[in-house]
């Protein structure tokens, strides 16, 4: 049974060999395999996907993220940004939109052609049918974060109307790049809402401001692909209200109880996570990352409702040994018994 | 009898701009008594860090009370000169190169200068010569915030460079943003602290020698610290 066949059984309820075991492994940290720089690889749709198929090869974790900050929320806002030869990761450097007449600049870019476009079908000719292939869509909260900077976040107190014309305005940004994934054949889509946290906004804001949007722009694709949510940090106080975007996978980070998520949402909704790709991941104790593995391979074996993960990004520093005691912790403790119907291997 | 000082701080807490500003205009900025002034912003941000703290606030509100901040400090320095900065501290404060990460920053920018602390403001993306300059040019308390692990190395170079610079110890380097942590920042030697308000109240307390946040109940804050 490949990663593909795995995932996607495991999400429709089917018997699998053992539980999903896939750490969120993108751009951030894929060109520390590929042995060239991370500036490189961003600019380079070849190399990012060469990069993130290499990591695939070295891990076998059954998701493969396919990155694609340059051609996904960046170039479709306009945002200046940054990348340097010192720097691991795309930085915005600015905002595009000042006051609602800039909100028209919000224009959907093509996908077709596009360097997200051209990294997600190379990683697709290498992975395709073997590894679950996760396109990657900011959603309009996050989007229209980036839009305006951190006045967004003031304009849910002072100018909420304004707030809304924005996430109204990023919408259709975010629902173009969902359907050209869908249509380029991805098996699922991570919309990344990471600034939608209870560690940045309170729950009321989130219900107000990220929730709709979030769950217009699922709704849109849900029935063609899988679908995973990911917030950063604390979501705990708003997984209920996660759970009716409609969203087939809440991927956690750290600080949510996975348990009770569990308990306060429908059976039919998976979960992902919830390793701290920092502190377990890259700067905890082998032993300790060992246990927390083991501890959410118990989860995942008894709910059959938990993807083994980590809560997000592998970070470029993590020690290449502890992605590979992840994987292999995961793979024993998440067997599960019998091979499972229709299993391959 | 409504107070405007009072008044004022409400505005601050709820974030209420439109209200702060249209307040000051009516009122008259050039009317503005400096301590009573700076105790309503001081009162206010208390109230506001505050209500972070027991998780009723969250970043839009400190934001949006920061903005009233910054609106009204425009309006009263437009009128005077800049008399806030009378403490006699003088602070740098940047995000380091590769990271954009600003929100704390602004939260502490706009509440030192309301305790009278002249903030040089480097802004986001901040390499490390423009740090050492300010050191260089005066500043005695340095401010570097980092967001990311990745951008958290970043810190180090920083605090290299100072030492090559020969100014290392010549400003106190307080570090700060989410890839921050206490065992980071003692193995480079810099003073850790968790969020923004922290730090305001460090400043407050150990450097300028003001009475705690919480333990102010009216009109203390002394312009000239």
């Amino acid at each position: 049974m490949n990663g593909r066949e795995r995932v996607a059984r495991y999400l429709e309820g089917r018997p699998v060999d053992r539980v999903p075991v896939a750490p969120v492994i993108d751009g951030y940290f894929a060109p520390r395999v590929s042995g060239r720089p991370s500036h490189e690889c961003w600019r380079s749709p070849e190399l990012m996907a060469q990069a993130l198929c290499d990591c695939a090869t070295t891990f076998g974790h059954d998701i493969v993220v396919v990155s694609d900050a340059l051609g996904a929320g960046n170039t479709m806002l306009g945002c200046p940004v940054e990348l340097d030869e010192s720097s691991h990761v795309p930085l915005y450097t600015g905002h595009c939109v000042d006051d609602p007449a800039d909100l028209g600049r919000l224009q959907p870019a093509p996908f077709a052609g596009s360097p997200g476009e051209a990294t997600l079908l190379a990683v697709k000719a290498r992975l395709g049918g073997d590894r679950f292939i996760l396109g990657v869509v900011t959603a309009p909260f996050e989007m229209a974060f980036i839009a305006r900077g951190h006045s967004f976040l003031a304009d849910l107190v002072q100018d909420r109307g304004f707030a809304q014309k924005t996430l109204a305005a990023c919408l259709p940004l975010a629902e173009a790049r969902a359907r050209a994934l869908v249509a380029a054949g991805v098996d699922g889509i991570l919309f990344k809402d990471s600034v939608a946290s209870s560690s940045m906004i309170s729950p009321r804001h989130y219900a107000e401001f990220a929730f709709p949007w979030e769950k217009r722009v699922i709704e849109a694709v849900r029935d063609e692909a899988w679908t995973v949510l990911h917030i950063c940090r604390n979501a705990g106080p708003i997984v209920e209200l996660m759970a009716q975007t409609g969203a087939h996978v809440l991927e956690l980070d750290a600080p949510c109880d996975v348990a009770r998520a569990m308990a306060s949402t429908p059976a039919g909704v998976f979960f992902k996570g919830n390793v701290d790709a920092v502190a377990e991941l890259q700067d905890g104790a082998p032993e300790d990352l060992a246990r927390r593995v083991e501890e959410i391979c118990a989860v995942a074996r008894r709910t059959r409702r938990l993807i083994v993960s980590t809560g997000d990004s592998t970070p470029y520093d993590t020690p290449l040994d502890k992605l590979h005691l992840f994987m292999s912790t995961g793979w024993r403790s998440g067997a599960l018994e019998g091979p499972g119907e229709g299993c391959a291997s | 009898m409504s107070d405007i000082y009072d008044d004022l701080a409400s505005d601050i807490v709820r974030g209420d701009i439109a209200a702060a500003t249209g307040r000051l205009q009516t009122h008259g900025a050039a009317r503005l008594d400096d301590g009573r002034f700076l105790d309503c912003v001081a009162r206010g941000m208390d109230e506001v860090g505050r209500r972070y703290e027991t998780g009723e606030y969250f970043i839009p509100e400190m934001l949006a009370s920061s903005r009233v901040v910054k609106a009204l400090f425009a309006a009263y320095t437009a009128v005077r000169p800049r008399p806030p900065a009378t403490s006699g501290l003088s602070a740098a404060i940047g995000t380091v190169k590769g990271d954009v990460h600003d929100i704390g920053k602004e939260i502490i920018v706009n509440s030192l200068e309301g305790l009278g602390v002249r903030v040089i403001d480097l802004g986001t993306n901040v390499d490390a010569a423009r740090f050492v300059a300010a050191v260089a040019g005066g500043a005695r308390l340095l401010m570097i915030s980092a967001f990311t692990t990745v951008t958290r190395r970043y810190v180090r170079v920083v605090l290299d460079e100072l030492a090559a610079a020969g100014l290392l110890g010549r400003a106190q380097v307080l570090v700060g943003g989410a890839a921050a942590n206490p065992e980071f920042c003692a193995a480079i030697g810099a003073g850790y602290f968790r969020d923004a308000r922290a730090v305001v109240e460090f400043v407050r307390t150990t450097l300028l020698g003001q009475a705690p946040a919480g333990a102010r109940t009216a009109s203390r804050l002394r312009p000239g610290g």
